[in-house]
């Protein structure tokens, strides 16, 4: 018990004053509380907190005052069972004891999956087991604000800061310093350099034209804007060149972190996201986020220059003057401020109706098959239609805020000019003022609100840009399988000696999929895994490929834990052949090669021999050389299949997996292929699932599994003398395998 | 069935092949190739006729002839950046025909029709392969078959975008308005402040008093804020009618894309990429929204503008105006030097663009495989090139946009410099007043930039109608033919299926099935058996009309399938795949895919029969839980009883079963067969399965074998019959005798 007092993280919770006291009285000096957490219902409607303490001889449930329902406590040998009862909105924990009423703990969805490990811990401790609950949780709610994470132990969007956005992607950047700063400064350079063209007008209108000056001082101040003109076009040039440089770069290399980081993500991830969205943050997020880098930002910089450049000079030309420019800037801040939060929001739903509708359309045309064959294009045209009418719906409330946001400070910045040509006017025929001052302050006007009209304009862009930055940041700081690991044990060589410890596993906490899996398996053993469909075969094997990892106990592999192991070297040394067989749009023999990229032709060729492949792929115009087309789609189940087998055997394995490797073959090439697997299995630990059971012949043992546990073990001839579950399955087998007479 | 490999050539070498030939030598194939005799680059013609193989070099230079007979093999041979065809000859050395890559596909073919000639087989080849570029002009075409930017029918475009608002007219007609309002407002300013300077501040002739110049300066601000007024109302309205008119009119071209997807036939589906497809509904539909919304009003509204200030401009001074457009045609000049080259970097980026999606689609699809194989750091440095390569891509673009965008700023600068060179010598002279000068510099900058702007707009326009023209090429695909007015209806099919001499194949140089003859009776159930890849599942593919016979016709209740009504076919067909495919929704949801009206008695009495009603329960939610993109969460089998279920609620007249209870295990598949049998009563049912256990109940095996039937009958006499199918089950029945384990 004292290993499990140091985690007392999760399961032992704070106790207020008033339930310590309670529990101190009720429990005796020597018992050991095991378990203590918090509900929050007291009953099916009612809000309130109630506390459930289980040791090892008692369990109380207590309330912190003195609310009904009572205070109750159960001794654990009077306990029969403990169940949970999904309701709406949340769900209560069952205590029901051998005589008597059966004592519930109501609590909200927030709280099941913890309720749900609970009712496994005592479920053990009825037993005489220890609890041996989960060291950690995934978190569905963010710890800051409350609110439903996207995905679990997930980011929380809402608390994402903007600025903290803006710093990673400047992090960027960094590698090219130099560059950026040379950037930085030619764009102020040139925001400068623009400022100077009204500042000469003023003195063409003011000095040659209202005065009739001789034309000579004409010619000058006209050469100066050429020569500045000349200078911009240059500085231009550059500034663009270095923009894209750094730009570019910065963007192929957040592309290669958000690639590598999908690469590296552990397969969980992948259970619960569509594809399509995960695809879409690699194309429309990053192209948001390159339209960012490349336009936005640094025209937002040179903005921001020429901004302030200009404010400082209208207050030196006239600072009465300068302060009805400024008159309308409040307002505008603030109808922006009221505005740009619906702006946001607006964008959010836009995006997520696009994101539906790209996933309804990836489907449908994945799925057009089965449409067609039930005649329901109507029908998924109608789907589609309302999602398309949501999303244009999005798209004019968005397209419409944005425009309100437009014009109102629109409004405002035009009436700056007004102000300016009224009470300018006055005083220039009050002789306060020139024509050509009046003439630069307009000029200067447009070039100060023109920028902070764009401003809005790609403020949207900008939001949009962060929000496909934050979205790619999340798959990038996503948990990814521990690859490098820098303390795990190299394992260069594994012998393949593969031990399960009370293993259990379950996708969702408390739907334990495995349970307490105890397995020893010798190297070079060829171990067959029987059971019906949905036993847990399949989810057996992703443990010991550690695409998943066990929620409790432990799987050992030549005696060290397997999440101590590095993975490259686990996965390298596990070949897995599974029921649908993935290619990748290449040659056949770059698929034959591909966990071999410097394999020999000479090996691509044993290794399709070996797997019966050879034969059809030199009967193809191409041979070894042929395209299989998008995920293989050139090729037929059966070729597919054995092609993967060839990539498996090359692969060399010393853990062989095989996930009903053959069920999509036809009795002749099976029966090839079974020999090639004899071979194969040969000094290898080979596991093998397989619902005709002929196919695991070779088998050394087979491991009959039922509801997640293992029911039976033992050669075919001991499980066939049991009687067991395994007897009744090859007598089905057998009977269905008679083939009968047919009935005409 | 033409096969023929016909590629345009010039006149010339079509001339000298004409000469070289006999009168009755029939070209069968024509495909030039980019190396020539010296491996070099330069063309060659290669020429097979029904006698001989030429190959022709481009300019004069040896013919090289190889009649049929004389040829012993042939074959391709991979090297590096291309290859080489190589015709083994008797007595006489090799030939190479030398090729890049990018012509390697269509060398396989060539080869492949050389080889059936030689073998004295019919000649198929599949003169149908990928374009990589464009017919019309030869330049790299952005993804392949896809439509060349360069060639596309501009105003026939527009024309068809343009159709799309008809049915908005009223609104559209808004919008029109609220463009000459915009323009007209836009146009009024500079006159305004030209009175502003010549009569109130700088007064050209001094009588005006100081009251009347300040009331006048009032009614002139006055006039400009009116002004203002009235153009922010008319952007108001433009604004917000045009954001619903846009996205309306995508919405309705995305409606009738997705609708036209879905009405698509399988052999389109075969050939496309899912990638592209997607991309086509998502990207190109956006870059046609963006010009919607932005592009065009921008050109409809400056186009009048341009036209207005050109006007006024001649009205005030027509020396100075005739001065300052001196940059104009440099301006324009300028732009159709840069565009064109522009083009080729866009059509490039998206190639590049498109790479890197499909290597993610690829590898996100694979990631079991990757992960299984520890490939994740090849993956990567595998993803690396196509970034590299888009990088260096997109920068050229961008920095070619760059140098463009900025000599064009520098030119209209010289235009602002010649008005005050040449404008300020003229207010010097006295013969216009300053406050002309000014107007005429205010009608500068509105002239100017829309100028510069335009050539971008063209770029944009190109692309969203490059856009819209891959649009439409998917709606003008032939659909298959859902309402054809001349189609025979059958409400009530009895379910007579006759294949009469029925030639099929997916490429339709190889054929899958040859000469099929099969007469099915109503209610009849026929296994169909046979090794992987004799055209099982082929065969059941033209019962559904997935695809058309190439020869030969099918019946159905003796009409023939292409001339029934597709709606009232597919409904009566029940079809249980062998990848069951659900759809994200509930369980519900999916079984009661072929029937949206089925009461819920009605679908859990379907899950029971397909025995899948037991899982269901045990799941969290029942009939409601929620099964995601391609059945996620459900385990292999557990989807394959959801899709038996999904078929017996269809309720089938014809019931196809192909492999349905592959994925299921033995008990479970033992209870699906009780299922099955009492469902297959009184239904015609075609069924396919490997494992010959499964078809016990059929009244008829057919046994495939090559594309051909080579047997047929009960099982009783296949069996005394000791041919193709006594083997299989032989065989079989050896492998389900359970061997002892090894020890």
């Amino acid at each position: 018990m004292s290993q499990f007092n140091e985690s007392k993280s999760h399961f032992i919770e704070q106790l207020p004053e008033t339930v310590l006291d309670k529990v101190g009285k009720a429990i005796g000096p020597f018992e050991e509380v095991t378990i203590q957490v918090t509900t929050d219902m007291v009953d099916t409607h009612r809000y309130g907190s109630r506390w459930l303490v289980v040791t090892n001889h008692r369990l109380l449930v207590l309330a912190p005052d003195d609310s009904t329902p009572e205070d109750m406590q159960i001794s654990m040998q009077s306990l029969k069972t403990v169940h949970m009862e999904p309701m709406v909105g949340g769900g209560r924990l069952m205590l029901v004891p051998y005589d008597g009423e059966s004592v519930c703990l109501f609590y909200s969805n927030s709280l099941s999956l913890k309720f749900a490990e609970v009712a496994e811990g005592i479920k053990r401790l009825i037993d005489g087991d220890e609890p041996n609950l989960p060291l950690e949780m995934d978190q569905t709610r963010c710890h800051k604000c409350n609110r439903l994470l996207p995905e679990k132990g997930g980011i929380c969007p809402a608390c994402i800061k903007k600025t903290d956005t803006l710093f990673r992607l400047l992090g960027f950047i960094m590698p090219y310093k130099t560059q950026a700063l040379l950037l930085v400064i030619l764009t102020l350079f040139t925001a400068m350099l623009q400022l100077a063209p009204p500042y000469i007008i003023k003195f063409i209108i003011d000095d040659v034209l209202t005065t009739g000056q001789s034309a000579d001082q004409l010619y000058f101040y006209v050469g100066l804007l050429f020569g500045l003109s000349v200078i911009l076009w240059v500085s231009e040039i550059v500034r663009r060149w270095l923009n894209t440089w750094v730009g570019f770069r910065a963007i192929e290399d957040l592309r290669t972190g958000l690639f590598g980081a999908l690469q590296l993500l552990p397969l969980r991830f992948y259970d619960k996201r569509k594809i399509g969205s995960l695809i879409s943050r690699m194309n429309n997020d990053s192209e948001l986020v390159e339209d960012y880098m490349i336009f936005d930002a640094p025209f937002i910089l040179s903005n921001a220059v020429l901004v302030i450049g200009i404010i400082i000079l209208l207050f030196t030309m006239n600072w009465e003057l300068a302060l009805f420019v400024l008159l309308p800037v409040p307002p505008i801040i603030i109808v922006a401020s009221l505005v740009w939060d619906y702006l946001e929001d607006y964008w959010r739903r836009w995006s997520i109706q696009w994101s539906r509708l790209t996933t309804h359309i990836s489907e449908s045309i994945n799925g057009i098959r089965v449409i067609k064959a039930f005649s329901q294009e109507a029908y998924e045209g109608e789907r589609f239609e309302e999602h398309n009418q949501s999303l244009r719906k999005a798209s004019v409330s968005s397209e419409r805020s944005w425009l309100v946001f437009f014009l109102m400070t629109n409004f405002f910045m035009s009436f700056g000019a007004f102000f300016v040509w009224y009470f300018g006017g006055l005083q220039i025929l009050d002789n306060k003022l020139q024509l050509g001052e009046l003439m630069a302050f307009i000029a200067y006007i447009w070039m100060l609100y023109t920028p902070l009209q764009w401003f809005s304009d790609y403020y949207s862009f900008i939001v949009r840009a962060f929000a496909g930055a934050e979205r790619i940041f999340e798959v990038i700081d996503a948990n990814s399988e521990p690859f490098d690991q820098t303390d795990a044990v190299p394992m260069p060589l594994i012998k393949g000696h593969v031990n399960f410890r009370k293993a259990a596993f379950a996708y969702d906490p408390g739907k334990n999929v495995l349970r307490d899996i105890d397995l020893e398996v010798r190297p070079n053993e060829m171990i067959g895994l029987v059971g019906e469909s949905g036993v847990g075969k399949s989810t057996l094997i992703n443990l010991i490929t550690r695409f998943y990892d066990a929620s409790r106990g432990s799987i050992e592999i030549d005696g060290v834990d397997i999440r101590d192991i590095r993975l490259a070297d686990l996965r390298s040394q596990i070949g897995l052949v599974a029921q649908q067989s993935f290619l990748f749009n290449g040659t056949i023999a770059e698929n034959i090669a591909y966990s071999k990229q410097d394999a020999s032709f000479e090996e691509i060729l044993r290794a399709s021999y070996a797997a019966n492949a050879h034969e059809f792929i030199i009967k193809k115009p191409d041979g070894y050389d042929m395209l299989v087309g998008e995920q293989g789609r050139r090729l037929a189940g059966g070729e597919k299949q054995r092609i993967a087998i060839a990539r498996a055997i090359l692969h060399d394995p010393k853990i062989l997996i095989l996930d009903e490797a053959t069920s999509s073959l036809d009795t002749a090439t099976e029966k090839k292929i079974q020999e090639a697997i004899a071979r194969l299995v040969a000094g290898r630990t080979t596991f093998a699932i397989a619902h005709r059971l002929s196919t695991l012949r070779a088998a050394n043992r087979l491991v009959v599994l039922d509801a997640g546990r293992i029911a039976e073990t033992g050669s075919h001839t001991e499980l066939m003398a049991r009687k067991g579950i395994f007897y009744r399955l090859v007598k089905t087998q057998q009977e269905s395998s008679a083939i009968m007479a047919v009935k005409g | 069935m033409s096969t023929q490999m016909l590629e345009p050539v010039d006149v010339q070498i079509a001339g000298r092949i004409n000469e070289v030939l006999d009168d009755d030598e029939e070209v069968l194939i024509r495909a030039t190739t980019d190396l020539d005799e010296n491996r070099r680059f330069g063309r060659q013609c290669v020429v097979v006729t029904n006698r001989r193989l030429w190959v022709l070099p481009e300019s004069d230079g040896q013919i090289f002839q190889v009649p049929v007979e004389q040829i012993v093999k042939c074959r391709t041979e991979p090297l590096v950046g291309g290859g080489h065809l190589e015709v083994e000859r008797r007595g006489e050395p090799m030939l190479y025909i030398g090729y890049t890559d990018s012509q390697a596909v269509k060398f396989s073919e060539i080869t492949r029709g050389l080889e059936q000639l030689r073998q004295g087989n019919p000649f198929l080849i599949n003169p149908q392969l990928d374009k990589l570029r464009c017919d019309n002009c030869g330049r790299l075409l952005p993804e392949k078959n896809s439509i060349c930017p360069a060639c596309i029918r501009k105003r026939e475009t527009l024309k068809r975008i343009a159709v799309y608002l008809l049915p908005y007219k009223l609104k559209a007609a808004v919008i029109a308005l609220a463009f000459a309002a915009m323009a007209g407002t836009q146009l009024l300013p500079p006159l305004v402040t030209r009175h502003l300077v010549d009569d109130v501040l700088v007064p050209v002739d001094g009588t005006a008093s100081m009251d009347d110049r300040v009331s006048l300066l009032g009614l002139l601000v006055l006039a400009l804020i009116g002004l203002r007024l009235l153009n922010w109302s008319a952007e108001w309205v433009h604004g917000w009618t045009a954001a619903w008119l846009g996205a309306q009119v995508v919405a309705d071209i995305r409606g009738h894309l997705y609708r036209c997807l879905e009405m698509l036939s399988m052999q389109f589906y075969d050939k496309r990429e899912v990638g592209t497809l997607l991309s086509r509904a998502s990207r190109d539909v956006g870059l046609l929204h963006d010009f919607l919304i932005d592009g065009l009003p921008y050109i409809i509204i400056n186009g009048l503008l341009v036209f207005g200030i050109l006007g006024f401009l001649l009205w005030m001074s027509v020396p100075l105006t005739l001065y300052v457009l001196i940059p104009v045609p440099f301006l324009i000049a300028w732009g159709f030097i840069f565009w064109p080259r522009m083009r080729t970097f866009f059509s490039k980026w998206s190639q590049v663009w498109a790479s890197l999606t499909d290597r993610t689609v690829e590898t996100l699809t694979g990631i079991r495989v990757v992960k299984a194989f520890a490939q994740e750091k090849r993956e990567m440095s595998n993803f690396a090139r196509p970034n590299l390569r888009l990088r260096e891509v997109a920068q050229q673009t961008e920095i070619k946009s760059g140098v463009f965008i900025a000599t064009i700023t520098f030119l209209t600068g010289l235009g602002m410099l010649i008005v005050w060179l040449l404008g300020g010598q003229q207010v010097l002279d006295g013969r216009i007043t300053l406050g002309t000068l000014l107007a005429f510099y205010a009608y500068m900058w509105l002239l100017y930039g829309p100028l510069v702007r335009f050539g971008q707009i063209y770029v944009e326009m190109t692309r969203a109608f490059a856009s819209a023209e891959r649009i439409f090429e998917v709606i003008d695909t032939e659909s298959e033919s859902f309402e054809a007015p001349d189609a025979v209806r059958l409400p009530q099919m009895q379910g007579h299926i006759r294949f009469r001499d029925v030639t099929f194949g997916y490429d339709k140089s190889k054929p899958v099935l040859h000469g099929i003859n099969l007469d099915v009776k109503p209610g009849e159930m026929i296994g169909l058996v046979g090794k992987s890849g004799v055209g099982k599942t082929t065969t059941i593919n033209l019962i559904a009309r997935f695809y058309d016979p190439d020869q030969g016709t099918i019946e159905i209740d003796d009409v023939d399938v292409n001339r029934l009504n597709l709606h009232d076919l597919r409904s009566q067909i029940g079809i249980v795949l062998q990848e069951p495919m659900l759809f994200s929704g509930t369980i519900a949801e999916n079984i009661s895919y072929g029937r949206h009206d089925a009461t819920f008695a009605q679908i859990v009495d379907a899950a029971r029969s397909a025995n899948a009603h037991n899982f269901i329960l045990g799941k969290d939610d029942g009939y409601d839980t929620s099964v995601g993109e391609k059945g996620a969460g459900l385990s292999v089998g557990e989807c394959q009883r959801i899709s038996i279920a999904r078929a017996l609620l269809h309720n089938p007249r014809i019931l196809i079963l192909d492999e349905a209870t592959a994925s299921v295990d033995v008990a479970t598949e033992q209870q699906i067969q009780q299922a099955l049998g009492k469902l297959t009563e009184g239904r015609t049912t075609i069924a396919i399965a490997h494992r010959l256990s499964t078809l016990r109940n059929a009244d008829r095996l057919v046994v495939l074998d090559q594309g051909r039937i080579v047997e047929q009958g009960t099982h009783t006499e296949l069996m005394s019959k000791r041919g193709v199918f006594y083997d299989l089950v032989q065989l079989q029945q050896a492998m389900d005798a359970i061997i002892a384990t090894r020890e």
